[in-house]
């Protein structure tokens, strides 16, 4: 699992950046520093234990790579591409994607929790036992995707497409709800209201 | 730190092996089973399991520890003297002790259960049980014990910092700032609106 280092500079209560001694936000004085640290990350393909919270990420291919105990938390990441990608015990909580995505992604395990999706794309993906509570969505697809025992409770989405989704043992108790599809989809077997909360 | 997460069927229940790779010590959470997959996990890494922590004594948290006492000899730690026959040490809350070189602190939250129990490892990993799941609390037998677990899971979890991980004993993991915005149960009228499933057989 990650550990969080705080970050070098006295005061600063954000963690280190992935092998870095600073946070990000510290980090990003130094450009070419953050360049080089990228660098060394897609270099590798399975991505074990790092802390990237913070941190904002346009234009990076992660696409097939292998994420495993890492920290993702209030990221902003654009325009990004986490294809066949897989997640596992990874925790990117109140963190924002805009146009990323994550198709055929293979996620177990994982806390999505209070983040936003804008024009993100889940098609065909693994979503098993992986928490989106609390997050915002907006333009975004899951279709085809499986979604066994996952939870979407207090989400805001707005035109979302879950057809053709598998949501056995899903909780899917949203907010919000405008223009959400369903076509398809076992929504039947979902846990849908507070009655039905724990049988 | 390896954390390994195991979905048993089981009552759908998560088991977690905690290994310390510098010492070649592991710690067990709420053993639904002891699965041939979770031997090899300890086996691979030789790891010497030194402790089990007990959330709280429902079947489907602790039946793995037959199996696994005949194997190994860690100690179990829960807030019961004895569990399916075994000796435990017994934990209250406010406990800190260490075990397979990890801090533990323990934190009582009756309500699910009357012996509930959640463990603070390394100051960052919670073991919630069932007192906490991913954007709900745990169940209880009335709407009065409901408020009252709710109550107390502010005093007590939600004053933890925000990056706290959490790790339940069923569905996804979760952090502190993710219940705070986001879970259910604290949704005005909660408590009354799932009147219907309480029963005293939980």
């Amino acid at each position: 699992m990650f550990k969080i280092t705080p970050c070098g500079v006295e005061g600063c209560d954000r963690p280190a950046f992935s092998l870095e001694s600073l946070c990000y936000h510290h980090l990003e004085e130094d450009p070419e520093r953050i360049q080089k640290s990228l660098q060394e990350l897609q270099a590798q393909n399975i991505i074990l234990n790092r802390v990237f919270d913070d941190a904002s990420f346009i234009g990076l291919d992660f696409s097939r790579y292998r994420f495993v105990g890492c920290s993702f938390r209030n990221a902003k990441i654009q325009h990004s591409m986490f294809t066949g990608a897989s997640f596992h015990l990874c925790f990117l909580d109140r963190s924002s994607f805009i146009s990323c995505d994550f198709s055929g992604a293979d996620v177990d395990f994982c806390s999505f929790g209070s983040s936003s999706f804008m024009d993100c794309s889940f098609e065909n993906s693994e979503l098993i036992q992986t928490s989106f509570n609390g997050s915002i969505f907006v333009d975004c697809t899951f279709s085809g995707s499986n979604l066994y025992n996952s939870r979407f409770l207090l989400c805001d989405l707005n035109t979302v497409n879950f057809e053709n989704c598998d949501f056995k043992r899903a909780f899917y108790i949203p907010s919000k709800e405008i223009d959400v599809t369903f076509s398809g989809s076992n929504i039947a077997e979902a846990v849908r209201d507070l009655e039905h909360l724990y049988l | 730190m390896k954390i390994y997460q195991h979905y048993s069927i089981f009552g759908f229940s998560n088991s977690y092996i905690i290994g310390n790779e510098d010492l070649g010590k592991a710690l067990v959470v709420d053993p639904a089973e002891l699965t041939p997959t979770m031997i090899e996990k300890i086996e691979q890494h030789h790891f010497d399991l030194r402790g089990i922590l007990i959330t709280h004594n429902h079947t489907h948290h602790i039946n793995g520890l037959s199996t696994i006492m005949k194997i190994y000899s860690p100690t179990i730690y829960a807030s019961n003297a004895k569990l399916l026959g075994f000796q435990c040490r017994k934990v209250k809350d406010g406990d800190i002790f260490r075990e397979a070189g990890y801090e533990i602190n323990a934190i009582a939250v009756p309500g699910h259960s009357q012996d509930s129990i959640v463990y603070l490892l390394a100051g960052l990993f919670l073991f919630t049980g069932d007192v906490l799941h991913a954007g709900l609390i745990g169940k209880t037998s009335s709407a009065f014990n409901t408020n009252a677990l709710a109550a107390r899971i502010q005093q007590k979890l939600f004053s933890l910092p925000d990056n706290t991980v959490i790790f339940p004993g069923h569905g996804p993991p979760s952090t502190i700032v993710t219940e705070k915005n986001a879970n259910i149960s604290y949704q005005e009228g909660f408590a009354e609106h799932i009147r219907s499933n309480y029963d005293f057989f939980v």
